[in-house]
């Protein structure tokens, strides 16, 4: 017996799940949420851990942003490994740095919040030195470059994500001032 | 095996509601894909699907005392997801009622197509590319089940509205999943 055309797409319902989700990443988000909540339950030598997490954060940032080389391992490229890449590397270096300069414009002073996406942004520096140095030791290799190029990506989504987030609490003060008044 | 996965399933809600967090990270993994297809179907952006997913687990994981068990874990958290992702897409203002005189006219068209079949990630595609209003109301009505009148309610719409919007959608659905196939 012929199907429908909504009994087909009905049919095929069980199999439509293809994408995959980023679950480091979503993972880490709800579980920041989650201890956040805690931390809002909790006494005050909670409170004081978190203005230390505060400074310390923002010592970090002030490192990351004027001392440490983070952006420049990006000059290193893919491109010197698999010229083959090199138009796709050089799209996610222009995104990687449009992104930044987006970053200078809206950078807010409490960067505390945004520690969680240095430590992504950081472990994804680290990854990409792993990368290399296994470059070194085995040579081309179609996964290695796979790694990389992804590597470039979910640097750029996780930029995408902090300018959100900035973007999220600006509207989100201006919501509040809209109250006041 | 199968016998025991309720009650594993059981297990890893109460562990859940004493807020072990290994529990609910395995609670999280086993839901995780389905969820974030739903979400990615009815929002058609991974970013936003991947925000409201985040949001949708901690908002489950703080009223999971709330879960009784009537209906199954999976359908608990999935009506959790979607009311995220309906509230998602009313914050950015998507217009559900975006159908002009034309689309009214739209005929019933009774859905045959011959035996030309169509497969899964395809359909999953299309579904994704489809606009925002017709989109939502397609997925909620075709593939998770929901009636008219519940729909109209969720979006704040007519019944009417959600039909001719379901109408449209089968209609571009359609001539999109035929379009690929003589593509390819």
């Amino acid at each position: 017996m012929k199907k429908n055309f909504e009994e087909k797409i009905r049919s095929q319902r069980p199999l439509m799940d293809i994408d995959e989700p980023d679950d480091s990443l979503i993972w880490e988000g709800i579980s920041r949420d989650l201890n956040k909540r805690k931390t809002l339950r909790s006494n005050f030598l909670w409170k004081a851990a978190a203005m230390l997490i505060f400074v310390t954060a923002s010592s970090y940032f002030v490192y990351r942003e004027f001392l440490s080389p983070r952006q420049n391992i990006y000059n290193i490229t893919l491109s010197d490994i698999a010229p083959d890449y090199a138009v796709q590397v050089s799209q996610f270096q222009a995104q990687i740095n449009e992104r930044w300069n987006a970053f200078e414009k809206v950078k807010p002073q409490n960067t505390g919040q945004l520690k969680f996406f240095f430590n992504e942004l950081d472990q994804l520096d680290q990854m990409y030195r792993q990368y290399q140095e296994d470059y070194q030791q085995v040579g081309n290799n179609e996964r290695l470059i796979r790694a990389m190029l992804d590597n470039y990506e979910k640097r750029v989504r996780i930029l995408d994500r902090m300018l959100n987030e900035i973007q999220k609490q600006k509207d989100n003060e201006e919501r509040q001032k809209q109250t006041d008044i | 095996m199968a016998k025991n996965e309720p009650d594993i399933h059981q297990q890893l809600i109460e562990k859940c509601r004493e807020g072990d967090t290994k529990s609910q990270y395995r609670l999280y993994k086993l839901y995780s894909k389905a969820m974030y297809n739903v979400a990615i179907r009815l929002l058609a952006n991974r970013m936003d699907a991947e925000d409201v997913l985040q949001e949708a687990f901690v908002a489950a994981y703080r009223k999971i005392g709330d879960f009784r068990g009537d209906s199954g874990f999976g359908f608990w958290l999935k009506k959790i997801v979607i009311n995220h992702c309906i509230n998602f897409l009313k914050s950015k203002k998507v217009c559900f009622v975006d159908l002009d005189e034309h689309h009214h006219q739209i005929p019933d068209w009774n859905g045959e197509d011959g035996d030309v079949r169509f497969e899964p990630e395809t359909i999953h595609e299309c579904i994704k590319s489809l606009p925002d209003g017709s989109r939502v109301v397609l997925n909620l009505f075709l593939l998770e089940d929901f009636k008219h009148r519940e729909i109209a309610q969720m979006l704040g719409i007519s019944e009417s509205t959600s039909k001719s919007q379901y109408q449209r959608a089968k209609m571009l659905l359609h001539e999109k999943l035929v379009k690929y196939e003589e593509k390819f």
